[in-house]
């Protein structure tokens, strides 16, 4: 079995970066330290995708990170394949919806005079049109 | 924080495209980008009012 059962996972690729992206303001090992993690290595397992971050780590790594709970969540929960109770978890509650995915909708409810547009063809281009992809 | 289960169907789909089309990130949206969305969507309803004007 691979000693890095979840290396290119979007949580340890998203993990990483963000790790890079606050380096001028704090150390991996304030990262770690904040997230609660009693063994700093922890954090660069994660980062590297031989351990999955555990969902109630969650908040505190959120925090650590500066990120969004809501999405470090989902990534958290993506990463669980093959884990009953997070998909159970999914089944029941939905995944979560960050707070930028709310402002999109709330900008989609505004722009569409709370029509509640389906998602089209059309919609599609556009979206990906306004992305650039 | 918000599930997704409190949302349409519509709205749902909505979502799941924009994180396809993101998986790697969670952008929050621009003022550049709700300008366009909102002329495109504004676009049809447009089309429909001059449809309709046409039918009148």
């Amino acid at each position: 079995m691979s000693k890095k059962p979840h290396a290119h996972s979007n949580l340890a690729n998203y993990i990483e970066r963000r790790i890079l992206e606050l380096k001028p303001k704090k150390s991996q090992l304030q990262i770690a330290s904040e997230s609660g993690f009693p063994n700093p290595n922890m954090v660069t397992m994660i980062k590297q995708g031989a351990s999955k971050l555990a969902l109630d780590r969650v908040p505190s790594m959120a925090g650590a990170l500066d990120c969004d709970p809501a999405y470090l969540l989902r990534l958290a929960l993506e990463q669980t394949e093959g884990d009953t109770a997070a998909q159970a978890l999914v089944e029941i509650f939905g995944t979560p919806v960050t707070a930028n995915e709310m402002g999109w909708l709330q900008e989609i409810r505004a722009a569409s005079d709370n029509s509640d547009p389906r998602m089209t063809s059309r919609a599609r281009t556009v979206i990906r049109t306004i992305f650039g992809k | 924080m918000s599930i997704d289960t409190d949302l349409t169907e519509n709205e749902r789909a909505w979502l799941t495209f924009l994180r396809d089309i993101n998986p790697e990130n969670d952008p929050a949206p621009t003022l550049r980008q709700i300008q366009l969305l909102r002329r495109i969507c504004e676009l049809p309803a447009r089309l429909s009012f001059k449809c309709h004007m046409v039918f009148l």
